[in-house]
């Protein structure tokens, strides 16, 4: 490595390195805080990070992956649309076709000024319980446009020089179910980005405007050096993977997302071409998306230690056919793309390097994040309520171990709502949340295994909106394993047990149990291989 | 006599103040295999040269990280856990989330229950503590049998809402412990708070642990007593405070994090001699660096602790680690940048100045080549440190990084401190408090070197270095108070809450801990209540603790509608002050309420042996602070700064065990109790 032409020295560099980081997670630790919903606040199903005056993420601070590519084109989009910024202004947005991934996910974008100069932005998003359209918490599983959905943002200026534009704010506000939390967690977002304001003019003090701009661009660089790196060490091929959502919540076929893998050098090419075109139902996903699934991917085959900023990400290409479930256009729905197909994709791209760097990749997880929102008017309170959970299931076996049983993967990891936080606040009841026996993959190393989790709705009438996936494909498995046992969703009613939709919204009344089976994950090599003393340990424990 | 001993990964330090009210300071290495046997052979070994004088000593305060090593090396009884139906996999599932977010071959941590010993029972309560299905009697009796023949040695139950109404947990409790000798603890005495996994960890932590702390505890006591020491034992617990031995057998939950505790309530102390209310606390040694905040004079802790992955929901210390000591391994990564640590060359091989095999630069190697330390100087349990192998080991990254020796030492120094302030600033900024408004207090063996510059990066005007830095933790452990934690969850809106059930609620919790504190030995008029509760907006999932009363005199409590519209008006208040809004309009939800009582403390001050004498130039070395070359510094011993004296940087201060830096620009005055007061200009 030579050190010739780096504008500033290793040491200064690893400084600002530790200062931005800081700042993005200052940012964030501050939404979390400041947040009122428990999406934010509980589930941090947000992040936050500082861009350089170009539009280039610098630094990010994300709690979940599903937000690690998106942003860049939040401010992209918020730049071209932009003539003048002024200091104190803020654009928000959330139009999934104008730099967003799907409408709950609103994105501010502040610019930073240094000197009375515009020096760089910061950026925040999170994820709002909800934001308008058909279904309470704006989730639904059965849109055909992306009009019902809810409200669509362009970027729009909603703080002027400071102040908060209250015509703007009261068309928000008037368009979604809840709009005192949704004020709250507007404006704290909109701390979030004061807060990093302060902190970067303080860094721009602190070690001269010029310095901290050099130091951006270093910092960029470092991350895509040491990615490059990485790349380097992976074989040299090209591989190809295919799998399929089960349906679009409209029609039951099957849609093929495919991933070929290019490993050349220091560089790697994901191509999506062979990818079904956009889907009736909402499971488009837009480009923002597809990116987040691809970089989330190639940081857990490498080395997720390098600063997520956009050199990181120089080396990896995307090409995503125009008009595919992959990057769909207006006006189609995509509610599910950022919480479903963000999962196939991982799964279609770690298909794909299975074939080129085996001991690297783990069998497909659950493949689904299990979107349930309950919804109706409470009998305690009389108001409107809406439950909103994802719920974990099996992790794909590893070349060395067992998957991990009932937890969340890949693109999602928020937490549950705890049975009795949840019965306190709703209307329901949790009859039981446990793992399901025997739905993990057999092999070598066996999947991790599938959560089995009933909800009863309490003296009232319900709508049970449902957003899953992998209910009949199942989560492969790698090198000789069998796949993981595919999920299902159940409506219980007086002991019997009846089938739901994948994807959908039903009725359910008083005394009626929903019961989500989520999938297990897939088997590593082939079961007759299997350690004696794991056979009898998952024998004894009842998890086979 | 009192006795303080804390037992550290390497050393254990024991503090004695005699009756002429001076400190003695002692360290003994530790046996990490047998930690009761260090202590005994140490205790024995100064009766025997008349420091310690059996028949005079009235207490033993103890401090370990005992309990944690247990959590965290397995040394787990045999456990089984009964639950709610439907509900035994809440342990394994946790909060459903994986710890790391890249890694794809993560692992949870193992369940302290093994999915065959976890076993289900019919029972259940609603979220109001209703009765909706009476528990099945005939369940419990079949597991019994079942108890005894998987020869489990402690159980664990928790059902669901048990906060609301013990009385199922109480009967299982009952007829297993009528048939069976195996002790049985349940979830609504360890933690009667709502959120069930949390709750559910934190019982069977204390459940698993309880034969191994009884054990260790009976074993120290009995050593104790061979050597004519017959006093009670006493446990400083993980929220600062000390417990008698027996409560800590039952409670082990509450002595994890006993050890960093007496640390943290040390600095408190030094805090309040000092005048200085709000601290940030910064202990550094080998591995790694510790960071917590001390606000109005009280330790800030937390109910969202971990401990390895593990949660426990009791009130800890809320100390935050990063991987930053004096051991801490320089090096260049891929991307070319220059770090420092996680890797640590730990006390053995040591940094490479030890000499013992270490070839690595270290930040205690950075020193050494800046002229911070001396060679001529003991570290570490030794003699003197090799310049020269310092010196090689930076040149291994000096050389690649185009830099001279002390230019690459710098930059090693320059990195530890910009991990610490970020540290500090995750435990301070990030929870909402400008660190500029609080002074820093650094003890450990590398935290008095680094407290300056780390101080300057964050604003901080005010360091302060205590007389028993090095053995601050045994120290924290002779000062501290008796107290202890109590609380109920609730979890209902504040408008349907009947000031007389809240009045209830804590003349119970004040009963209980009125008879705990009797039973330590305190009088029950000196007993001061800190009362406070967790409330939150209604469909918020986060609550804040809200301070509510101190009192004194527990006869004074009058809880009325008027108090109870207080309390709203207490947690907007705070809830604007925190996170920057309120809405009075929303309707407030009281989650738990909280009662901590104490005892006094023990008045113990740490006045250390000094030397009358002004401070007289030992020697000079030259030391480097900035690129811009060494300048000349005084040296001197902690010994030659009397109290009232002051101190101008460049100043090299050793103490016995912990060295203090003093850049140039630096105003130092030493306090009356010889604790050092560094103003830095």
């Amino acid at each position: 490595m030579t050190r010739d032409g780096l504008a500033i020295d290793p040491i200064t560099l690893e400084v600002l390195r530790h200062a931005l980081a800081a700042v993005s997670e200052e940012m964030n630790a501050n939404l979390i805080r400041s947040a009122y919903s428990s999406n934010i606040k509980e589930r941090r199903d947000c992040s936050c990070a500082v861009f350089d005056k170009r539009g280039r993420m610098v630094a990010q601070a994300e709690s979940i992956p599903v937000h690690l590519g998106a942003m860049p084109f939040s401010v992209a989009a918020a730049i071209s649309k932009t003539d003048t910024f002024h200091p104190g202004d803020v654009i928000v947005l959330n139009d999934p076709y104008y730099g967003g991934a799907h409408l709950p996910d609103i994105t501010f974008i502040a610019p930073v000024f240094v000197d009375g100069k515009l020096f760089s932005f910061v950026a925040s998003r999170a994820h709002h319980a909800d934001v308008g359209g058909k279904e309470p918490g704006s989730v639904a599983g059965d849109t055909t446009e992306i009009y019902q959905e809810g409200l669509r943002i362009p970027p729009i200026r909603l703080w002027r020089e400071g102040h908060l534009d209250r015509d703007l704010a009261d068309l928000i506000l008037l368009n979604v179910r809840t709009p005192v939390e949704r004020l709250g967690d507007l404006r704290a977002q909109h701390a979030a980005c004061e807060t990093g304001i302060t902190r970067v003019q303080a860094l721009a003090s602190r070690f001269g405007a010029d310095l901290l701009t050099n130091g951006m661009d270093e910092v960029m660089d470092y991350s895509e050096r040491r990615m490059r790196a990485q790349i380097e060490k992976l074989p040299d091929g090209t591989a190809t993977y295919e799998d399929y959502l089960d349906g679009d919540g409209i029609t039951d076929s099957p849609i093929p997302i495919v991933a070929s893998v290019t490993i050349d050098g220091e560089t790697v090419t994901v191509d999506f071409t062979g990818t079904s075109p956009a889907v009736a139902g909402p499971v488009n996903a837009v480009y923002a998306v597809t990116a987040s699934a691809t970089y989330f991917t190639i940081r857990a085959l490498t080395d997720p230690d390098i600063p997520p900023n956009a050199g990181c990400y120089r080396p990896i290409e995307i090409v995503a056919p125009q008009g595919s479930v992959v990057n769909a256009g207006p006006p189609a729905p995509v509610v599910g793309g950022n919480l479903e197909t963000s999962q196939r994709i991982v799964d279609v791209i770690l298909g794909a390097f299975s074939k080129l760097c085996p001991e690297r990749v783990v069998a497909a997880c659950q493949g689904t994040m299990n979107n349930v929102t309950i919804g109706g008017i409470s009998p305690r309170t009389k108001g409107h309520y809406a439950l909103y959970e994802t719920i974990g299931g099996g992790f794909g076996a590893r070349p060395d171990r067992d998957g991990v049983d009932g937890v969340h993967s890949h693109m999602t990891n928020t937490l549950n709502t705890p049975v009795e936080a949840l019965e306190s606040a709703y209307p329901l009841r949790v009859e039981r949340y446990e793992l399901i026996r025997g739905s993990g993959g057999s092999g070598c190393y066996r999947g991790g295994l599938g959560i089995r989790r009933d909800i009863t709705i309490i003296d009232h009438t319900a709508r049970v909106s449902l957003l899953t996936d992998r209910r009949s494909s199942r989560p492969y498995g790698l090198n000789g394993g069998d796949p993981g046992r595919a999920g299902e969703n159940v409506l219980i009613r007086d002991g019997e047990e009846t089938p739901l939709p994948e994807k959908g919204t039903v009725t359910l009344h008083a005394g009626e149990t929903v019961s989500i089976r989520t999938p297990g994950g897939g088997g590593y090599g082939v079961a007759q291989e299997r350690d004696e003393q794991a056979i009898e340990r998952d024998r004894r424990e009842g998890k086979v | 006599m009192l006795l303080g001993i804390d037992i550290g990964g390497t050393f254990t330090d024991i503090v004695i103040n005699d009756s002429g009210g001076r400190l003695r300071l002692f360290k003994v290495p530790s046996t990490p295999s047998e930690p009761a046997v260090g202590v005994i052979s140490a205790l024995s070994s100064l009766i025997d040269r008349g420091v310690i004088i059996p028949d005079r000593v009235e207490r033993i305060r103890h401090g370990s990280t005992v309990a944690t090593n247990a959590l965290l090396e397995r040394k787990w009884a045999r456990t089984a856990l009964i639950t709610t139906r439907g509900f035994r996999d809440v342990l394994e599932i946790g909060r459903q989330n994986r710890p790391e977010l890249y890694d794809l071959f993560f692992d949870r941590p193992i369940p302290i229950v093994a999915r065959d010993l976890r076993y289900e029972v019919t029972e259940r309560l609603d979220y109001r503590g209703n009765i909706i299905q009476p528990l099945v009697e005939e369940d419990v009796d079949r597991l019994i049998p079942l108890l005894r023949v998987e020869g489990v040695d402690a159980v664990a139950v928790v059902f669901l809402f048990s906060y609301l109404d013990p009385t199922h947990e109480r009967a299982v409790r009952d007829a297993i412990s009528s048939a069976l000798e195996i002790p049985v603890t349940i979830s609504s005495d360890v933690l009667p708070e709502f959120r069930e996994f949390e709750r559910t960890s934190t019982t069977v932590i204390s459940a698993a642990l309880r034969p191994v702390i009884g054990d260790y505890l009976t074993s120290l006591e009995a050593g104790a007593r061979e050597n004519g020491l017959t006093t009670r034992w006493q446990i400083m617990q993980s929220n600062g405070t000390i417990t008698r031995a027996d409560y800590a057998q039952t409670n082990p939950a509450r002595i994890l994090l006993s050890g960093p505790a007496a640390g943290v309530e040390g600095a408190r102390v030094v805090g309040e001699l000092t005048g200085f209310a709000d601290l940030i606390t910064l202990d550094m040694g080998g591995t790694s660096c510790d960071v917590s905040l001390i606000r109005d004079g009280d330790l800030s802790r937390t109910t969202a602790g971990q401990i390895g992955d593990y949660p426990v929901a009791l009130p800890m210390v809320d100390i935050h680690t990063i991987g930053a000591g004096g051991g801490s391994i320089a090096w260049i990564d891929h991307g070319g940048a220059l770090r420092v640590g996680p890797q640590s060359a730990g006390a053995d091989p040591g940094p490479a100045c030890y000499a013992r095999g270490g070839s690595e630069p270290t930040v205690t190697d950075a020193h050494l080549v800046l002229g911070h330390l001396l060679p001529s100087h003991p570290l570490g349990g030794l003699d003197r440190l090799d310049l020269d192998a310092a010196r090689g080991a930076i040149e291994r990254i000096s050389g690649r990084l185009g830099l001279g020796v002390e230019q690459a030492a710098l930059g090693i120094l320059e990195i530890a401190d910009a991990s610490m302030e970020r540290a500090i600033r995750v435990i301070s900024v990030e929870r909402g408090y400008d660190p500029r408004q609080f002074s820093l207090l650094a003890f450990g063996g590398a935290g008095p070197l680094h407290a300056v510059s780390v101080a300057q990066r964050l604003g901080i005007s005010r360091v302060i270095v205590p007389a028993v830095a090095g053995v601050l933790s045994a120290f924290g452990l002779v000062a501290a108070q008796i107290g202890h934690d109590f609380s109920q969850g609730i979890v209902r809106s504040l408008a349907e809450c009947e000031p007389e059930v809240i009045s209830s609620i804590l003349s119970n919790l004040r009963r209980r801990a009125q008879a705990e504190l009797i039973a330590e030995g305190v009088d029950v008029k000196a007993i001061r209540f800190h009362v406070s509760a967790d409330l939150r907006y209604f469909g918020q999932a986060h609550e804040l603790d809200v301070p509510l009363f101190d009192v004194e005199d527990a006869n004074n409590w009058v809880i009325d509608t008027g108090f109870m519209r207080e309390i709203a008006s207490l947690f907007h208040a705070e809830h604007l002050r925190r996170y920057g809004h309120a809405s009075d309009e929303q309707p407030v939800e009281l989650v738990t309420l909280r009662l901590r009582a104490m005892g006094p403390g023990s008045g113990e001050v740490p006045r250390v042996r000094t030397s009358r004498k002004s401070a007289q130039d030992h020697s000079a070395t030259e030391a480097w602070f900035t690129k811009n070359g060494p300048v000349k510094t005084r040296v001197l011993r902690r010994n030659d700064l009397p109290p009232g004296s002051d101190l101008e940087g460049p100043a090299v201060v050793f103490g016995e065990d912990a060295t203090t830096l003093f850049p140039p620009g630096t105003h130092a005055r030493i306090d009356e109790y010889a604790n050092m007061i560094l103003e830095i200009a």
